[in-house]
Order: structure tokens, then C-alpha cells, then sequence
């Protein structure tokens, strides 16, 4: 087929180019384990090893990062006491699979002592090794198990004995949360965008960070007290506002582990070490279940009702005891690579950022739109560049007006009609916001009725004309350069060769002897001038 | 000219209603659509405050208080929603998701004039609506349908009647003097109490109203029929005298009761039936032109109107069976010669008309009209030429005008300009017209003035419906964008001539290259393939290059037939060029692949009218619903990049793309192509080639000019459509606005003023 076989490589352009892109979000990977392995010095991460109760889900969930021959080796050192021969180690695996990368990977995690020389034996770290026997020895599934219906009647027995009336547990679904998670969020990001009359205020802390992370900036145009100057969003608060959810949430979360290293005391340590490990067991708590605070440190509790503040738990009293809910988003911060490649598979099971819903539960918001739950999103690209959006959420109508022709909008009850325009587009490129990210948007909030077909729920024609967008901002590209007169061709030529030497040539006319000189170099080959020219008014 | 001045008269009452229908419009435009706060003027709207319905996710439709309805093409509602909401409005844009339509005063009466009620339209329409049915919509209905449609003047037993279901309307007519003095007071026996003749009504057929009914009352379908057989409803009607009827029918439109005419032909025993003309028993209808024609024939009687089928879908069948149910005298109007031809070729084709009744006046042939009853095929040009003509097409000429005939039978009846229109409407006496097209779109606003020279559109089919059941061939539409080269950008950039400008843009060398590249690669594969170029110039060369027969507008006709006839019959010729002559009605079902290498600056009718020359289904294509997973056509326009036709042709296509169609962007191509053409040694390969080429461009600027006035001269001759293209081409200096004639409301290309501030950019109070 001609035309097929002609685009067919046309298409390979941006799908290449957008899985560049996509590996280029994933070295910008976050998450705690990520973090673990980039932030972390060896000493504390034998720690968390080293931590009585909960190490050895920390071992576990570290092993679980290596490749699979790496785990290997792990389990069976463990097995032959911690320590085995180089030669023989090599033997197991092969060539292929084992060498020095793999064994500089494990003593980056602090699994593997530095091996003296190239033959030295392979030894595990004590804290390692220590850390994952007490995970081979428990048949704990998780760190702390989630209340029982018994549980949960003792506590509100006791709550209601202290109050003096009856006290009813809050009984949470998963769409309940869901939906928590999901207004808390909004909160922030309406906060960010700016839209008037918010019903969910965000906490004073949450300014904080969105000042402190530059996604936001005091309004430079502000004149008076430069303390006084309202918030507005800069260039790389656009760009957070199309992440994916879980990078945003991460983002906070890092911010959150850095605010707490820079306070940079004794105390300060511990709590950065207890928040890790919080997290940790995050990952293997039950999405949907209820957690006793008692299960936790006073350290975990504070750190508990830290993370609630941006919605990635729900707490609630009960009576004098407190219970918490983890939330799907913070279950998911421990596989930040995973999340970062949640478009792919957030297309098949609506996984991923929470943005992307449940299908149970986008479904029913879907069907009632009002008034509870007013944050859903589902998108609906066509052929003739029209956006239809499932919303009633002003935030998204702000969202999607970053790339779509804010005066073609037309607002019904529960849809938003709006266009994609080449201005439009070109708007957003301007605001820092890049074409991946555009169409890794819409792709995410796909309406569920598009979901299950095996193409791309965009239109090939809108994804390939928004990459041609992009391409046309680089068309012409603006360089500084000097340009040189040359009076005599032995100049020119002596000139040319000179700067093509030292990376300043540009561009040139020979007929005019004429050179064009990058900028930066023009003083040296300025000087170069004077000495030829000296040179050969001599000679 | 009397006959003229008639046509004249008829025109200027059309244009008065459609001032009044305009007007209406706007006013419901304007009708409170709130804009959203610091957009300044803009199309958008805000409507969020419209209740939603508690089960809207049930319901399929949104209607808008501005008249706009959006349809959601996935719903389990999907296909009785349609069939209503094409009846009652106008389709706007129908991807494969949301649809959209829109309320107009013509597609209202449309609605009225094939019986569906007022009150049922919105009774229906707020059962899909999704929301609560805005009363300015509610209004607008009952505006627009509360006098249209109520009367019909009806030509029953070669006498007129005035018929109504309302006593009141007639006797409101009555109440004018014009009309009353045309009425004829007759003594029978079923007359009322006012002296108005009293008739059951002629039922609808039950599947056109099939729409109208709730989902659910499947059940009690049979009892509700019982009820009507038992209780027919009763129209009332007046004679009017047979000689008056023209002022009868102004003085409706003045009292704004436009009569709607319906031919009682089975009761006219005055004018003698086609004798034989019966559809053989080998042609088989489909399901969209039977729907198409169930509406015309709706109540046994034949409506006036416009049927909107895609180019390649039957139009050609469909004509020929409304002519064929109505059986009296039939003037047929085409194009040009050659669709003159096919025309009676398929008249031949799916009736047993005996040769002696079906006669061809065109300036080539002029058959003797058959005495009594018979069909004539001819163009539009030779009905309505002023000037003088031979004696024997004269007397011809004036057989048509002195007879009395049954039906008008128009063939893409968009591109005729108004001028010519009025002229054939003032020379032939029809009782029914029927209009044939597939593209109700024109960049001026003659199609309103249809609405009410012919008869409300009567019938529109989806065109990607119909691909996906097989009908069409499925298209792939592909702009290949064609880098202009160095020396022809900069002339480009010097010129001042827009014909230059025009020809260099079209002459671009990686645009040859590409052509070549693609007929080699189409014709390997075996397709046939049509190039299509504006530019005679340019098409000439292109033919050349190719070594390509060519056809163009002063090809003479024997040459044009047997350019044709090769190319459909062996496989001697594969591929064909031909200027715009070829746009419509030249039919070429074996082509499947079109390179279009130029066009009529931003015509988006030129460019569905195309595409519909490989739209017609191939033998290969599948019928049982998979056809719209493979493409099996192929419809390449070629674009230099960065001049003006990358501008022209996103206009183009917004017509196409509003109905469901996409077009692929290729950039790569023509570096594949480059490649090639040093390989396989193309006529146009070195840069040396290219360099000629320029110089040649240069020169020859003035045969350029004199080429293309005679080609648009030997078109205006002899084919009304290129007439229409060539008056386009003059109309712009005077013409409305620009956006009109380059094709519209395209929405990828608008432009806007950036003053606009983003709701983002405002200031917060921080905490």
C-alpha cells in the first residue's frame, strides 16, 4: 500500500520521538525508590536495612528493584552465608548476565561490600545481609495488618464511652477515597491555576511549597512590598500542571524529604529516616482498608498527618484514637518508574495517576455529575480537531483552555466543546508546556468509551499535526555570529580554515568574502585577524 | 422575456423568504447566549447552567438554547436519534464520536413539509435531550414551523386545491382578496360547514415517522395503528383556478403561508405516463436511496426538494427511480455532454424505456422530442442560453416550454449559478422538482435560495455510514507536503504576480518528482489513477512529463470519449490527467487513486466533488461492515509547503473533515521521491532539470494567461459547473469576504487577535 507504506514511516518520526521522550521522563523517574538510590549515601540506607521491625520490607522492596539476576545471587548468598567466591559467582550466572556493572549497581544499593580487587569474594553488607534474613524468616505479608470488624466495634464502643454519645466509624470505600484524594488535589492545583471562589481552601503549608518549589513566583510586576506580591504560576508551574499525578504528587514529596534534611540535625536524621520507612510500608499496605495510628511511631503519626495535608491519606478520629486510610497515590510513590510508564498501561486498565480513574468510578461520576464529586475528566479528541471534555470542574476548563482555543469554548451542563488550534497549540509551546505532554494528557483522561479500542484513542491526524507543530518551532533557529570582511582571498581563506579549526565558523561567501563568526569567538579570531594581517603586510 | 421575467418573479419571493428565515435565525442566535466573562466577542458560549436531566446518561442529545444539538454518535440511541435529527436539522459536523447539528428555518421546514409535527419535534427533541429543552428552542419551533407547512397546493386531477388540515389557515387565506377571487366554488357532496372540500388525509408512511415514537411503545404499535385507521384525520381544501395559481402562490408568501406544492401524480390523468418505464428487475435499491425516496413519496404524493447524497452512493439510480414512480414527463438536467450521456445510459440501464421516448438535446445531438409523454436529458447551458439559437434547437426549445411536465429532475444541483437557474425554472413548467447533489455547500448563499426554488432538503446520508457499510470506497485522504526548492522559493518570494506565484507553487520540482513517484508506485500495483491540475499549463507539462493523455476544456468531445473509454474499459491507460473539467459528473468507476496536484484556491465543494470520483464502492470493496478498516482509494493533494496552498488547502478540507474524513500529513515523501528519480532516471532529476524548468516557468507567463482564459471560456461553454468555478474565480474582487469564497469557518486556521488573556494569568492573593 503506498500510502501506508509512505506514512507508515512518517509515523515512526513522532512515535520515535515521543518514546525518547518518554525515556527521558523516566530518568527523571521519581519516587522513593529512586530516591532511595539516588539521594541516599550508603550509611543511611544500611539503616533503614538495619531498622528492627520494619527493615526487612525495606530489603524486600530494594531486592525487588534489582534485575533478575541480581536477586539471584542475593538469595542464594544468603543461603551460603553472605560470602561467596568471585570465579564461582560468575560460574552461576554467566558472562552475559553478571559482570562489574551489575556488581557496582548492588554496592551503590549498600547489598555488596566494595570488592577489594577484581577477584576478591562477593560479599554481602551485614546490614543487607542481616535485614533480609529477617525477611526470609517472617511470613508477615505486610508491615501492619489493616483493623478488623472486630476491631473497628471495640474502638467505637470505646470512643462512644468517651464521648458520651455514639460515635459511628468512617467507613471509607475506594471510590470514597478516590474522590478524597482527588478534591484535596484539586485543591492545590486550583490553587495553583487561580481559580476564584475555591470550596476546598489548601493549607497555608501547600503555598508554601508551591513558592518553594518555583512553581510559583510573586507577581515580578507587583509594585509595593515585594512581601505583599500575589502568587502567580510560572513556566515550570505550566509544565507540573500537565504531569502526570503521581510526579506531582512525588514532586511534593520530595520537596516534603528536603525541607526536613535542611533543617540538618541529629533529630531532623531520624525523622527523614522514619518518613522513608513510612513510606515504605505504605507500598505494602491494603488500598481501601483502615489502619490503627497506633501502629506507628510518634514520629510516623506526625509524618501520617503531613502526607494528609496533600491528600495522600485520609485520618480520622475516632474517639481519641486515630485511624488512617492509604490512598491509592501513595501507594504508588514507591514505583515512580512504574507510574511514569502508566500511559501505556493507563490506557488498557485505567490505572496510574489518579486522575485516571477507576472506571467503576468514573463511570458513576460520569452518570451523576453533580454536585459531589465535580472532578472527573474524560476527553474526547475528533478528527476535526474538536475537544470534547466530560467535566464540570472549572479547573479543567483552565487546563485544557493551556492548548485549546479559549474563544471557540462552549459550555454545556456537564461538557466542555473547546478546539485545538495551531495558535492554540503554539500558545501552549510558548508557556513551556511541550507536545509529549499534550497528548500524554488527553491520552490519560480518555473517555471510557474509547478506551477499549485497540487503536490510539487520538486521532492519528491530530497526534501527528500537533508533533508538526512542534516541528515547526524549530524551523529557524537564531544564532549570535560576527561577520567578518575579508579585503584579500588569502585572508578569507586563512580566516575560514582558522575558524573551522576552533568550532567558530558559521557560515561563509566566498564569492564575497565574506565570514560569519559564532559570536562567542569573535574577539579570538579578531585576533588571529590583526596578527595575519600583520603578518602579512610583513612577509 | 416573459419566460424570464417569470423565473425573475419566482427568484425574488425566494429571496424573501429567505430574508424572513435569516431573520428568524438571528434571532435565536441572539437569544440570551451568555458569553463567558473577558472573551470579548467570540463564538463560544456558556451554557453550564442548563438542568441536566436525572437520567441524562440515558439520553443521547444536548440541545443548545442557540439551536445547536450535539449527538453522541456511541450511544445505544445512536441510530433513532439520527434519522430524527437529520430530518429536523442541519448536520454541522459528523466525526465518529460527537456529532453536531443545528436548527435552521430551512431544516424546520424541511421537518413541516414532511409531516412531522410541531409539537412532536419537540416532543421528541426534549426526550433525547439530555437536558431540560431550552424555551427560546421551544420557541424557535413553534416560530418557524407555526405557519410554513400548514398549506399545500396541491395539483390533483389537473385541477388546483389549496389543501390544509387547519380550516383557520384557509380561511385566513381566504381572507385575502387576491386569493379569494382565485377560488372556485364547487358543488359536491363532502363539503363543511365553510364550503371546504373535506378528504381523509393522505397517511405518512409509517417508516418515516417511525423516528417520532417512544422507544418502548414497540408493543401497543399495532393498537395505536387500529386507532388511526379508525379515525382518519380530515384536510380541508379550496379549488383555485388553474390560471391564478401563480398570484395565489405569491399572495401565500406575502401573507407568510408559502404554499408547499404536491403533485397528486397518480391522479393526473391529463398527462400521459412514459409508457414501460419500470425498473428492470435486476436493479436493486438500497436501504439509503429507498429512505431518500420514501421521503419524497412520503404520503403517495410527490414533494419538490433536494436529496444529498455522497458523490459514488446512486444519485444517479435515485433520479431515476423518482422518475421512474412518478412516470410522466421528465426533463432532466446535467451538467455537461458527458453526463448528459450517462444519464441516459443509466435511464437505459434500470428501466425498460423504449429508445424512442428518451431523447438528448445538446449542442452535439438534438433528438426529436417524443409528442406525448417522454424524458429528456439535457444540460443546463442549452435550457437556459439567451442568446439566438438555430432553428432547430428552437423548435426544440420551444416544445420544452409549451409543455407540461411532470417532473424537473436536476443533477448536482448546487453548482448552478443563480443566474442560469432562474432561466431554466422560468422555461421548464414542472410539477415537481427534484434536486440531486453531493455537496450542499457553495461559498455564496445561493443554497438557501434552494430551499425555496426547489423544496427543502428532503434527505442527507452519513458518509462515513455509508463507508463503513460498504457503500463507498474507503478513502484515504494524504497531503503530501512538498518542499519548495531553493530557486523557486526565491522567485516565489520575489514574484508579484499571483498567477506566477500560483505557477511556481505549482510547478514546484519535488511536486513533479513526487507525481512521477507516486504513478509509478500506483500503477505498479495496478490502480488507475486520475491527476487532477487547475493550471492548463501546469497540466499540460504534467502530462508531458508523464507521457499521460491529458483532457482539458478544449478537448473536443470525440477525443474526451475516447480518452475515457480506454481508460475504463483496458488497462492501455492507467492513468489520466484532466483539468477541472473533470470535477463532476465524469464517471470513472474503475479510478481509485487521485493526485491532485492543484485546485481552485480554498473551494471546499471542489475537493469533496473530487474525492467523490473515487468514492464509488470497487469491486473488492467488502459490504458486511469491515470496510472501514481497510483503505482500498487513495486521494493525494500535493502542497508545496510554506506558500499559500498549505492556506488553501486546510479551507479545502474542512468540509470533508466535518464530515468524518481525516487527512494524513506525509512530509517525507518527496525525499523518497528525490531519491528515486536519480535511481530510476525521472524526466525531472538533476538540479540542471530543475533550473530549465524555472526558466521556462519564467517566461512563459502570457501563454500561461491566454491558456487559462480559453480553457475557462471553453468550459463556461459547455458545462455549468465550470461556469460556476470560472465566475468564482472573477467574483472575488467583488465578492463578499474572503473567508466566504476560500471556503469558510475552518476552525484549524482560524485566526484570532491575541489580546486575549488567559483566566491563568490572573493575579492571587497570597495567604
Amino acid at each position: 500500500m503506498a500510502s501506508a507504506a509512505s506514512s507508515e514511516e512518517q509515523k515512526v518520526s513522532p512515535s520515535k520521538k515521543r518514546k525518547m521522550k518518554d525515556d527521558d521522563a523516566a530518568s527523571k523517574a521519581s519516587g522513593v525508590m529512586a530516591y532511595l538510590q539516588t539521594s541516599l549515601s550508603k550509611e543511611s540506607l544500611s539503616q533503614l536495612y538495619l531498622d528492627p521491625t520494619r527493615g526487612r520490607y525495606v530489603c524486600r522492596a530494594v531486592l525487588q528493584e534489582l534485575p533478575m539476576t541480581s536477586q539471584q545471587v542475593v538469595v542464594r548468598l544468603i543461603c551460603c552465608g553472605g560470602s561467596f567466591p568471585r570465579n564461582l559467582v560468575n560460574i552461576w550466572c554467566g558472562k552475559k548476565y553478571w559482570g562489574h556493572k551489575q556488581i557496582m549497581e548492588m554496592v551503590k544499593w549498600a547489598i555488596l561490600k566494595q570488592p577489594a580487587d577484581d577477584d576478591a569474594a562477593i560479599q554481602l553488607t551485614d546490614e543487607f545481609f542481616q535485614g533480609y534474613k529477617a525477611a526470609l524468616h517472617s511470613m508477615d505479608t505486610s508491615p501492619w495488618s489493616p483493623l478488623t470488624p472486630a476491631q473497628v466495634e471495640v474502638m467505637e464502643q470505646e470512643a462512644s464511652a468517651v464521648e458520651g454519645k455514639p460515635v459511628k466509624f468512617p467507613a471509607m470505600t475506594q471510590e470514597d477515597l478516590e474522590r478524597y484524594t482527588q478534591s484535596q488535589w484539586d485543591a492545590v492545583l486550583h490553587y495553583l491555576v487561580g481559580t476564584p471562589n475555591l470550596d476546598v481552601q489548601p493549607n497555608p503549608a501547600i503555598s508554601h511549597f508551591l513558592l518553594e518549589t518555583k512553581l510559583m513566583q510573586p507577581d515580578p510586576e507587583y509594585r509595593g512590598d515585594p512581601e505583599e506580591a500575589p502568587l502567580v504560576i510560572t513556566r515550570k508551574g505550566y509544565d507540573f500542571m500537565l504531569q502526570d499525578s503521581t510526579q506531582q504528587v512525588w514532586h511534593f514529596v520530595l520537596q516534603y524529604l528536603q525541607s526536613i534534611e535542611r533543617q540538618g540535625n541529629e533529630k531532623a536524621v531520624v525523622f527523614k529516616r522514619e518518613a522513608l520507612l513510612v513510606l515504605l510500608c505504605l507500598s505494602y499496605a491494603k488500598f481501601g482498608e483502615c489502619y490503627a495510628s497506633a501502629v506507628l511511631s510518634k514520629d510516623g503519626r506526625r509524618i501520617v498527618r503531613d502526607l494528609a495535608l496533600f491528600g495522600l491519606l485520609y485520618v480520622k478520629k475516632v474517639g481519641k484514637k486515630s485511624v488512617f486510610y492509604p490512598t491509592r497515590i501513595a501507594m504508588q510513590l514507591v514505583g515512580g518508574a512504574e507510574a511514569s510508564s502508566s500511559s501505556k498501561s493507563g490506557k488498557r486498565g485505567g490505572g496510574g495517576g489518579m486522575w485516571s480513574w477507576s472506571s467503576k468510578a468514573l463511570d458513576s461520576a460520569l452518570a451523576h455529575p453533580y454536585p459531589s464529586d465535580s472532578s472527573h475528566l474524560a476527553i474526547i479528541v475528533q478528527t476535526n480537531f474538536q475537544l470534547c471534555a466530560y467535566t464540570t470542574s472549572e479547573l479543567h476548563v483552565s487546563m485544557l483552555g493551556l492548548f485549546c482555543e479559549v474563544q471557540t469554548i462552549r459550555r454545556l451542563p456537564n461538557v466542555v466543546f473547546m478546539a485545538i488550534t495551531r495558535d492554540s497549540i503554539k500558545g501552549a509551546f510558548a508557556l513551556g508546556i511541550q507536545a509529549h505532554q499534550i497528548l500524554r494528557f488527553l491520552e490519560k483522561h480518555v473517555h471510557p468509551k474509547l478506551r477499549d479500542n485497540t487503536t490510539s484513542p487520538i486521532p492519528s491526524n491530530v497526534v501527528d499535526q500537533v508533533y508538526l507543530w512542534d516541528r515547526e518551532r524549530h524551523r529557524v533557529e537564531w544564532n549570535e555570529v560576527f561577520m567578518h570582511q575579508c579585503v584579500l582571498d588569502g585572508e578569507f581563506h586563512a580566516v575560514q580554515s582558522y575558524t573551522m579549526e576552533h568550532q567558530a565558523h558559521a557560515w561563509s561567501n566566498a564569492g564575497r568574502n565574506q565570514l560569519f563568526i559564532k559570536f562567542p569567538y569573535a574577539e579570538q579570531v579578531q585576533s588571529f585577524v590583526r596578527k595575519w594581517r600583520a603578518k602579512a603586510a610583513a612577509g | 422575456m416573459s419566460e424570464s421575467a417569470e423565473g425573475n418573479d419566482e427568484y425574488s419571493h425566494a429571496r424573501k423568504l429567505v430574508l424572513r428565515a435569516a431573520k428568524r435565525e438571528a434571532a435565536l442566535s441572539k437569544a440570551d447566549a451568555p458569553v463567558p466573562d473577558g472573551m470579548g466577542s467570540s463564538i463560544g458560549a456558556d451554557f453550564s447552567n442548563m438542568t441536566l436531566k436525572p437520567d441524562h446518561i440515558q439520553r443521547p442529545c444536548w440541545a443548545c438554547p442557540d439551536g445547536n444539538i450535539y449527538l453522541e454518535a456511541f450511544h445505544d440511541l445512536y441510530t433513532q436519534a439520527y434519522d430524527f435529527l437529520v430530518a429536523i436539522s442541519e448536520p454541522v459536523a459528523r466525526p465518529e464520536f460527537i456529532h453536531q447539528y443545528k436548527l435552521t428555518p430551512y431544516s424546520l421546514y424541511a421537518a413541516v413539509a414532511t409531516n412531522i409535527e410541531t409539537e412532536s419535534i419537540i416532543g421528541v427533541l426534549e426526550r433525547l435531550s439530555k437536558n431540560a429543552l431550552p424555551p427560546q428552542v421551544k420557541k424557535f419551533v413553534r416560530d418557524c414551523t407555526s405557519k410554513y407547512g400548514k398549506a399545500k397546493l396541491v395539483l390533483k386531477h389537473n385541477k388546483f386545491y389549496v389543501e390544509s388540515e387547519f380550516p383557520e389557515v384557509l380561511r385566513e387565506l381566504l381572507r385575502d382578496p387576491t386569493i379569494a377571487q382565485a377560488r372556485i366554488q364547487e358543488d359536491v357532496e363532502n363539503v363543511d360547514d365553510h364550503g371546504f372540500l373535506t378528504n381523509t388525509k393522505q397517511e405518512e408512511m409509517k417508516e418515516n415517522l417511525q423516528m417520532l415514537r417512544e422507544p418502548d411503545d414497540d408493543s401497543d404499535d399495532e393498537m395505536e395503528q387500529n386507532d388511526k385507521s379508525k379515525k382518519p384525520t380530515v384536510v380541508v381544501s379550496f379549488q383555485v383556478d388553474g390560471s391564478k395559481v401563480e398570484n395565489v402562490k405569491r399572495q401565500a408568501i406575502e401573507l407568510d403561508y408559502p404554499l408547499m406544492e404536491e403533485y397528486d401524480f397518480r391522479n393526473d390523468n391529463i398527462n400521459p405516463n412514459v409508457p414501460l418505464m419500470d425498473l428492470k428487475p435486476i436493479t436493486r435499491i438500497r436501504r439509503y436511496q429507498e429512505r431518500s425516496l420514501a421521503k419524497m413519496f412520503g404520503n403517495g404524493r410527490a414533494r419538490s426538494g433536494i436529496i444529498v447524497l455522497p458523490c459514488g452512493a446512486g444519485k444517479t439510480l435515485t433520479g431515476v427511480t423518482a422518475a421512474q414512480t412518478i412516470k410522466k414527463s421528465c426533463v432532466c438536467l446535467a451538467t455537461n455532454a458527458v453526463s448528459v450521456l450517462q444519464w441516459k445510459h443509466q435511464f437505459q440501464k434500470w428501466t425498460n424505456i423504449p429508445d424512442d421516448r428518451i431523447c438528448v438535446f445538446t449542442s452535439d445531438q438534438k433528438d426529436k422530442i417524443h409528442p406525448e409523454a417522454c424524458v429528456l436529458v439535457t444540460t443546463y447551458t442549452m435550457i437556459s442560453y439567451s442568446g439566438k439559437r438555430s432553428e432547430q434547437s428552437q423548435k426544440i426549445m420551444d416544445q420544452i416550454t409549451g409543455k407540461e411536465w411532470g417532473l424537473l429532475l436536476m443533477d448536482e444541483v448546487h453548482v448552478v449559478p443563480a443566474k442560469m437557474f432562474r432561466r431554466v425554472i422560468g422555461s421548464v413548467k414542472a410539477h415537481c422538482r427534484l434536486g440531486l447533489t453531493a455537496t450542499l455547500v457553495r461559498e455564496d448563499d445561493l443554497i438557501s435560495d434552494l430551499n425555496f426554488l426547489i423544496g427543502p432538503k428532503l434527505y442527507e446520508a452519513n458518509w462515513m455510514d455509508l463507508t463503513a457499510q460498504g457503500y463507498l470506497a474507503n478513502v484515504q485522504c494524504v497531503e503530501v507536503w512538498c518542499p519548495m526548492t531553493g530557486p523557486f522559493m526565491k522567485e516565489y518570494l520575489m514574484a508579484t504576480n499571483a498567477r506566477l506565484k500560483q505557477l511556481l507553487y505549482v510547478m514546484n520540482p519535488s511536486k513533479l518528482r513526487a507525481v512521477e513517484y507516486l504513478v509509478r508506485f500506483h500503477e505498479e500495483r495496478g490502480d488507475k489513477i486520475i491527476v487532477f491540475s487547475d493550471l492548463v499549463y501546469s497540466l499540460k507539462l504534467y502530462a508531458e512529463m508523464l507521457k499521460k493523455p491529458l483532457i482539458y476544456g478544449e478537448t473536443p468531445e470525440r477525443e474526451r470519449q475516447a480518452i475515457l473509454g480506454t481508460f475504463r474499459a483496458s488497462d492501455m491507460i492507467r492513468t489520466i490527467c484532466i483539468s477541472k473539467v473533470g470535477d463532476t459528473s465524469i464517471d470513472l468507476p474503475e479510478a481509485n487513486v487521485i493526485i491532485q496536484v492543484s485546485s481552485h484556491f480554498g473551494s471546499r465543494r471542489q475537493e469533496a466533488q473530487r474525492l467523490g470520483r473515487i468514492l464509488r464502492p470497487k469491486s473488492y470493496t467488502r459490504q458486511d461492515g469491515t470496510n472501514k478498516s481497510t483503505f482500498n482509494a487513495f486521494f493525494y493533494t500535493l502542497v508545496s509547503s510554506d506558500t499559500q496552498e498549505m492556506f488553501y488547502s486546510a479551507k479545502r478540507q474542512q468540509y470533508l473533515i466535518d464530515q468524518g474524513y481525516t487527512f494524513k500529513i506525509v512530509t517525507n515523501l518527496c525525499e523518497k521521491a528525490a531519491e528515486a528519480a536519480v535511481e530510476e532516471g525521472y524526466s525531472y532529476s538533476t538540479p540542471e532539470d530543475d533550473r530549465k524548468l524555472l526558466r521556462t516557468v519564467l517566461q512563459s507567463e502570457t501563454d500561461l494567461e491566454k491558456e487559462q482564459r480559453a480553457e475557462d471560456a471553453a468550459i463556461r461553454k459547455n458545462n455549468a459547473d465550470g461556469a460556476a468555478l470560472a465566475d468564482a474565480g472573477t467574483k472575488r474582487s467583488t465578492g463578499a469576504t474572503i473567508s466566504q469564497m476560500s471556503g469558510g469557518s475552518g476552525m484549524r486556521y482560524r485566526e484570532v487577535n491575541s489580546s486575549k488573556k488567559h483566566p491563568l494569568f490572573r493575579k492571587r492573593q497570597r495567604r
